[in-house]
């Protein structure tokens, strides 16, 4: 079993990537983070104090 | 009928054979060349392979046997006996195509449509169409199939293709061109026949279905596809509907997501709507498709 994602997925914003793949990637070996960059997405930059 | 002033020109000095009709691409209503591209091999490796499905405008086919099916001229006599020729029969042909039984079947799918027909002869001559000063074209045509019990005595002439022609000054107007490639040569662009077939249909609840994709005619699973891979052509679910995961279960057996977008977020479809797919595979370029598959049509019933 090996699970790929559409790299067209990586256009949307990470929050909405993570909520579909928490919702759809059951076989976690890597994490909604990994795969979105793996995917060719940006992260969103974490906000400075 | 001419009504315009004739005047002789000349006869050639090498008399060159025409040759038989050995192959025919199909080319997209509208598709045209210039006189260069028409003759040029990488133009036609695109238009039969590109990994771009809107620049995969042609197909071509080898054949087996070609008879022209053209009607005889009308001759009319007058009651003064004055014979003359009366109207210009359109040109038709039956093509019997070298391809498998599971290539023809995908072939019904092109019944009725209206195409430009690129024909070539073993004499390595290619015929097309002027249609403006430097513009070159395939003859219009409209192609239909014979679907029944395989033949009884020669078994060569099983999978027949009628050309209907649709214009018959195009053929006054031939371009005859002897390109640096070989018919087969344009035969080897066109990638692999997979056939994929639904094995657990489509549900709304879970988003998923399961295919299987195998190598036409061996029946052997191909695996190694990814997502991009299952291609969505057409949908009536909210654009872009879109194979979003691909799970390969190995011999050729894969689960896929397909989703639509609703409101920037991919949902599963709705029961009635329903996606037109289509798998792929490419080289490393990517610049031509390796394997292409017959296309699907998937419902969503549950």
């Amino acid at each position: 079993m090996k699970t790929d994602i559409n790299p067209v997925m990586a256009k949307l914003p990470f929050s909405k990537f993570e909520k579909w793949f928490k919702k759809n990637i059951k076989d976690g070996e890597l994490s909604a983070k990994d795969w979105y960059v793996k995917l060719g997405g940006v992260l969103p930059k974490k906000k400075e104090d | 009928m001419s009504c315009e002033t004739g005047y002789f020109s000349g006869l050639s000095d090498v008399i060159c054979k025409l040759g038989k009709i050995n192959g025919f691409m199909l080319t997209d209503k509208g598709t045209t060349f210039t006189d260069l591209t028409f003759v040029t091999e990488s133009t036609h490796h695109v238009g039969i392979a590109s990994v771009t499905t809107a620049s995969r405008t042609s197909m071509v086919y080898p054949v087996l046997n070609w008879e022209n099916t053209t009607d005889d001229v009308t001759i009319q006599t007058s009651n003064l006996g004055f014979k003359d020729t009366d109207g210009k029969p359109m040109p038709s042909a039956l093509a019997h195509i070298d391809v498998s039984a599971c290539d023809y079947q995908t072939l019904k799918d092109l019944e009725g449509k209206l195409f430009d027909v690129i024909l070539f002869t073993d004499e390595g001559k290619q015929l097309g169409t002027r249609k403006t000063i430097n513009s070159v074209k395939g003859f219009r045509a409209k192609i239909a199939f014979k679907y029944g019990l395989p033949p009884s005595d020669n078994g060569q002439l099983q999978f027949a293709v009628y050309i209907f022609f649709r214009a018959t000054d195009e053929f006054e107007n031939v371009v005859y061109e002897t390109p640096s490639y070989s018919f087969s040569d344009l035969v080897d662009f066109v990638p692999v026949g997979l056939n994929v077939k639904v094995t657990t249909a489509y549900t709304s609840g879970s988003g998923q279905v399961t295919v299987k994709v195998t190598k036409r005619s061996t029946g052997v699973g191909l695996t190694g596809l990814v997502a991009a891979d299952f291609e969505v052509l057409e949908s009536n679910g909210s654009a872009p509907v879109s194979t979003t995961v691909a799970t390969d279960s190995g011999l050729g057996v894969y689960v896929l997501t397909v989703h639509e977008d609703v409101g920037g977020s991919p949902t599963a479809l709705d029961v009635g709507e329903y996606f037109v797919m289509q798998v792929s595979d490419e080289d490393s370029g990517p610049t031509y498709l390796t394997y292409q598959s017959n296309v699907i049509k998937e419902t969503v019933l549950a």
